[in-house]
């Protein structure tokens, strides 16, 4: 159930744009780091529609109203409390109906939601936020910085980004109701980024003290979004309405920023773990999106009348990881053995079949962001067994059982493990499948002492130094000096311009020490049905300003 | 038998004895024998041969070759990895019967042991069977499920869980059988004459439970045969490289509609097995039942 | 009858501490983490190994064993792990799915199984008689998950009569919730009309062979009447006791049902539970169903000792 994180992509919408407009982009997106930057309406690319959608769509003519039924791939862990949980399935559904300081555009860029003005320190000690006025909550109560300041306390204790930040934090201040000043210790260039991501939504003061740690109840889903959590059955809906009080933006709309206008009275999501049910259930119209479908059924969808099928590019990219804390891959030496072993392309065809929706690219992050990096790709996908079999020996490998750990409960784990298994055999190397299920799997992977190699996904559209094996503890072990300097630059830099060649390093560093061994990037199948209107093809989607025509 | 009707499973209400048959019926239910038996020697000798009948290799992955329809290089078509269908079908077969005889053989061996024991020493009656009932209350396919992931995908394993969901109704045929003869005058005769318990059982009490037994174990087979393919068609049963019925199945799911192929083979195998084990089951109920020698 | 009743009651009680028991040590060998499904791949281990010390999975196992039990001893299932609600709401959301696919398969099953049976047994031995009984062994041969998906593939994907899968509740209306489960319904009830039918045959022979039968012919009375009027209401009793069983035994069948065709039920809960590694739920539920079962069979046996008096003093 639960590497949810796996199924949501993203796309930026424009074709036509350039990588080099892209980097300007989001540079001049940053220029805002240097003084006081009014973050007014961002004049960025309207909204055109996805390029990677089948099918036309008709020039939008919404209308308010009718019912919108989301297929999800299962139960969201925790509801919608995403600051408890790191699954994405979750912060989907959070996205609707909580918000947060800032959010992102359709580059990835952050832009202000809650937030009308603020002002970056110089020297990257201390930012202001001017809240926007008349934002009320769902039970009417209005938004102050006391909420803000709670809800960030929040962040800082349950999720890994808030506790890199407030490890840097000197003092949140609320000097009054509509202002935050959030001062560091040490300069601090990331937390925009951060900020920007579902999980750092703002709850009313007394509800986010009141569940501290603990997961929210149902009674305690209070946002201030164009939607509001109405009921929850749990592995049957959840349901939100229509907020009429909503007080949008007016800037235009741009990716999950600017203005935000619900038109449906109602959206459900439906956990449907059944991949093949979500894709039939979009066909005969029982759902009306349908997320992570099977690329197996993409000319299926793509030929039923009332569907149309979405790309989602970028999404998550894929790799072995390697156990570097104790056994045969402490030895950098064998890594680079398997990853010589390994044909990437083969590896991702393997694992996710039709070649529409892979793309061979040896990158952390996705070319579509601006923290694309092509360094080391010197060693990215060089496939030859004599290599694998040389620094075997160097490594000095006498045939040990090398334990892998997969599952069938996600499909793509066990068809590239078999895969590799049978490149690595031919290299000379004993390889033994443990296949599990996920829940003995994420618990395996924690013990150093069971296993060698475990293959897993991560989104390839967030900021480099939230990739989750960038921490020491985090399964696959890897710590590293090398890293944790470059890391330390990176999020100590305000300024995004400059951050750009410490992505080029901290690349460098993954490919020397070859911590995993990237294989590819994998595209996201969703649908949706022809008679919705203006759904713009993002990763983390959103269904405000969507709806029937 | 204080709890008789809480004795009562499915299969046994299958055997209620019919009474009145015409010569045709009769007829009908050697043919019962005689077909089952065809089908499952033919089934046999598939999975034995199957090396010989495959056309192509189960495991081997062909990519470029996914979900064709039945040609006349695959027969019956070939699956989402280009695997194809026929051949694993066939090498299906091996663990489907596989986990069938290993599932009736250990349930014959530990049902019967425990249903002697309980029948036969009366300290151990309650005991046992109470043991037994909440074995029985225990909803069998979770059973199965809970003990798959306590032990892996392994086949011993899911011969292992799904003879735990099927022991106790055995241990329950032997023990009522044991009870009825245990009061019986002959055996009270073999008390007295000072023969030991262990004698009594063997050369008085087994004999009587054969029959019974043979009954029962045709319909223990077939539901391991349903049991394993309902474990791997959740995606909890053998190991994923085994061709097994269940999870081609389950695979079949994600492409029911482009290929339907994929689902018709190895549902009308399983169905095949399974239905001649419950007319092998039927027929020699009919013949062996003691209440229908009687009649 | 008071006596033999409060007995039956009271042993009743050993077996559902056995079946507390084994489900909770059952799930203590089960390798896996909750707190790591729950808090995704992306948390990190602090959290993790945090949330475990939270959820009281790091006490020593016969402190837990004893909360728990002390827990249901007081009527509380206890607190979900991944749903973060009480066992027993998780539970009553899902009783409605889990009931109704029951009720309409029994339905289906009893309306297919009993007028076979019977015509079965009034023409028995005739061509009919061996090709409905043919019909009936291979129905209940062939596994509900295949059924479903056939009954999927030609009734929903082919003609689109019915959805796929999923679940409306009965509040959105009766046409509505129904369009959902007539599929699911036939699905779990056609392999035991099969059953029912051959063992409503075997019972109406038996009743045929009886004396006052005979003498009912002997009579002169149609066969019609000799069937319908004495043979059925005599064996009335017992079939409705196969009833009984069957829709008991539709209940554990209703497990994979639900998880093929989506239905928010009981049996897919467990399921899901099991992968969440969601133990209350598990334990809190396999307690449910075996109580469940364990009653049914006690009514049944009450109802036979009722009618044979012999049975309560053996």
């Amino acid at each position: 159930m639960s590497d949810q994180n796996q199924q949501h992509p993203v796309e930026p919408p424009e074709e036509s744009l350039t990588r080099r407009d892209f980097i300007k982009l989001g540079a001049s997106a940053s220029v805002s780091a240097l003084l006081l930057a009014a973050c007014g309406p961002a004049p960025a690319a309207s909204p055109a529609a996805p390029t990677q959608v089948s099918g036309s769509i008709k020039q939008p003519t919404l209308k308010k109203g009718g019912v919108f039924k989301i297929a999800i791939i299962g139960e969201p862990p925790a509801i919608a409390d995403a600051m408890f949980t790191t699954a994405t399935v979750t912060s989907n559904v959070a996205m609707q109906f909580l918000e947060g300081l800032f959010t992102r555009d359709a580059k990835f860029a952050p832009k202000p939601v809650l937030v009308d003005q603020y002002t970056i320190a110089p020297d990257g000690k201390s930012y202001e936020f001017k809240l926007r006025k008349g934002i009320k909550f769902h039970n009417g109560k209005p938004l102050d910085s006391a909420d803000v300041a709670a809800s960030l306390e929040r962040w800082g204790m349950l999720t890994g980004r808030g506790q890199t930040i407030f490890k840097r934090l000197d003092t949140i201040e609320t000097p009054d109701a509509q202002t935050v000043k959030i001062n560091f210790k040490d300069p601090t260039g990331i937390l925009l980024d951060y900020l920007a991501l579902p999980e750092a939504f703002i709850l009313p003061a007394e509800i986010a003290k009141a569940a501290g740690k603990d997961a929210l109840k149902k009674d305690q889903f209070v946002g201030t979004g164009p939607f509001k959590f109405t009921e929850y059955i749990a592995d049957r809906y959840i349901r939100m309405t229509r907020n009429d009080a909503y007080a949008p933006r007016d800037d235009s709309p741009d990716g999950a920023s600017g203005k935000r206008e619900a038109y449906f009275d109602e959206i459900q999501f439906i956990p449907v773990p059944d991949s093949s049910v979500r894709a039939n259930g979009m066909i005969s119209g029982e759902y009306h999106y349908g997320d992570s479908l099977p690329p197996d059924q993409y000319d299926v969808l793509k030929s039923s009348p009332g569907v149309v099928t979405i790309t989602v590019k970028p999404y998550y990219w894929y790799c072995p990881h390697f156990n570097k804390k104790k056994g045969l891959f402490t030895n950098v030496k064998m890594r680079h053995a398997v990853a010589a072993a390994i044909n990437a392309e083969e590896a991702m065809i393997a694992g996710f079949g039709n070649k529409d929706f892979i793309r061979v690219d040896g990158g952390i992050n996705a070319p579509e962001t601006t923290w694309y990096s092509k360094a080391g790709f010197e060693s990215f996908n060089k496939p030859d067994l004599n290599r694998a079999k040389q620094l075997l020996q160097e490594a000095g490998y006498k045939g040990e059982t090398i334990r892998w750990l997969a599952t069938k409960e996600y499909d793509y784990n066990y068809k590239m493990a078999e895969y590799s298994k049978q490149k690595m055999e031919a290299a000379g190397m004993k390889v033994e499948l443990i296949v599990s299920d996920w829940a003995t799997l994420v618990k395996n992977r924690a013990n150093p002492d069971v296993y060698e190699i475990f293959l897993t996904g991560h989104a390839s559209y967030v900021h480099p130094a939230t990739h989750p094996f960038m921490a020491d503890s985090w399964p696959g072990f890897w710590s590293s000096p090398a890293r944790d300097a470059v890391l330390n630059k990176i999020i100590a830099e305000p300024d995004p311009a400059k951050q750009k060649p410490l992505y080029d390093e901290l690349q460098a560093v993954v490919y020397q020490e070859m911590p995993f061994v990237k294989c590819g990037d994998n595209f996201l199948l969703r649908a949706i049905r022809k008679d919705i209107v203006n759904y713009q093809n993002i990763p983390d989607y959103y269904f405000w300003n969507v709806g029937f025509a | 038998m204080t709890e008789r009707a809480a004795t009562l499973t499915l299969p046994q209400l299958i055997e209620q004895p019919a009474t009145h048959r015409s010569w045709l019926a009769t007829l009908g239910r050697r043919k019962n024998i005689t077909l089952g038996g065809i089908v499952l020697v033919a089934m046999i000798a598939i999975a034995l041969l199957a090396p010989l009948i495959a056309t192509h290799d189960p495991l081997k992955l062909v990519v470029q070759d996914r979900l064709q329809s039945p040609n006349s290089a695959h027969l019956f078509g070939t699956d989402t990895q280009g695997r194809d269908v026929f051949s694993r079908v066939v090498y299906g077969a091996r663990l489907s019967l596989g986990v069938g005889f290993g599932v009736s053989l250990s349930v014959l061996m530990v049902g019967t042991l425990i249903g002697l024991l309980a029948g036969y020493f009366r300290r151990l009656d309650t005991p046992i069977m109470r043991v037994m009932d909440g074995m029985m209350a225990f909803p069998g396919i979770i059973l199965a499920i809970a003990i798959m992931a306590a032990r892996g995908p392994k086949v011993e394993n899911v011969i292992l869980a799904l003879s735990i969901v099927s022991t106790p109704r055995l241990a329950r045929v032997v023990r009522s059988v044991v009870l009825s003869l245990r009061e019986t005058q002959f055996i009270e005769a073999a008390h007295s004459v000072g023969c030991t318990a262990q004698k009594i059982i063997r050369s008085h009490l087994l004999p009587n439970c054969v029959s019974p037994l043979i009954v029962q174990i045709s319909f223990i087979f077939a539901e391991a045969v349903i049991g394993e393919a309902s474990l791997s068609f959740l995606g909890a049963g053998a190991p994923p490289e085994v061709p097994s019925w269940g999870s081609m199945l389950n695979d079949s799911r994600v492409v029911l509609r482009q290929a339907p192929w994929t689902m018709i083979l190895p549902g009308v195998a399983l169905t095949l097995s399974v239905f001649a084990l419950n007319l092998l089951g039927d027929g020699l109920r009919d013949l062996l039942d003691p209440r229908l020698r009687r009649r | 009858m008071l006596r033999y009743t409060l007995r039956r009651l009271l042993l009743t009680i050993p077996v559902m501490l056995l079946v507390a028991t084994a489900v909770f040590l059952l799930l203590r060998i089960v390798p896996g983490d909750p707190a790591g499904v729950i808090l995704g791949s992306d948390a990190t281990e602090e959290r993790r190994l945090e949330l475990r010390r939270q959820l009281g999975l790091e006490d020593p196992l016969p402190l837990q064993y004893v909360n728990w039990l002390s827990r249901i001893a007081r009527g509380d299932l206890g607190q979900s792990i991944f749903l973060n609600q009480p066992v027993t709401s998780a539970l009553l959301e899902r009783v409605q799915p889990t009931l109704l696919l029951t009720l309409l398969a029994s339905f289906v099953s009893i309306a297919i199984g009993l007028p076979t049976g019977i015509i079965a047994a009034r023409w028995r031995g005739s061509w009919l008689d061996i090709a409905l009984m043919g019909v009936a062994i291979m129905g209940a041969s062939i596994p509900t998950f295949w059924m479903g998906l056939n009954l999927i593939l030609i009734f929903a994907v082919f003609l689109g009569w019915f959805p796929v899968a999923g679940y409306e509740p009965l509040e959105k209306g009766l046409w509505e919730s129904l369009r959902y489960m007539i599929l699911p319904a036939f699905t779990l009830g056609l392999a035991s009309s099969a059953l029912l039918a051959r063992i409503t045959r075997s019972m109406m022979l038996d009743v045929l062979g009886q004396d006052y039968v005979r003498t009912a012919r002997a009579k002169g009375l149609a066969e019609r009447w000799v069937v319908l009027r004495h043979a059925l209401k005599n064996a009335f009793i017992p079939i409705l006791t196969t009833i009984g069983i069957i829709i008991a035994s539709l209940l554990g069948g209703a497990v994979i049902t639900e998880q093929i065709f989506n239905l928010p039920g009981i049996g897919r809960l467990l399921i899901l539970a099991i992968g969440r590694r969601d133990f209350p739920v598990v334990q809190g539920t396999v307690l449910v169903i075996a109580a469940v079962y364990v009653l049914i069979n006690l009514l049944i046996d009450l109802l036979y000792s009722f009618l044979d008096p012999r049975i309560r003093h053996a």
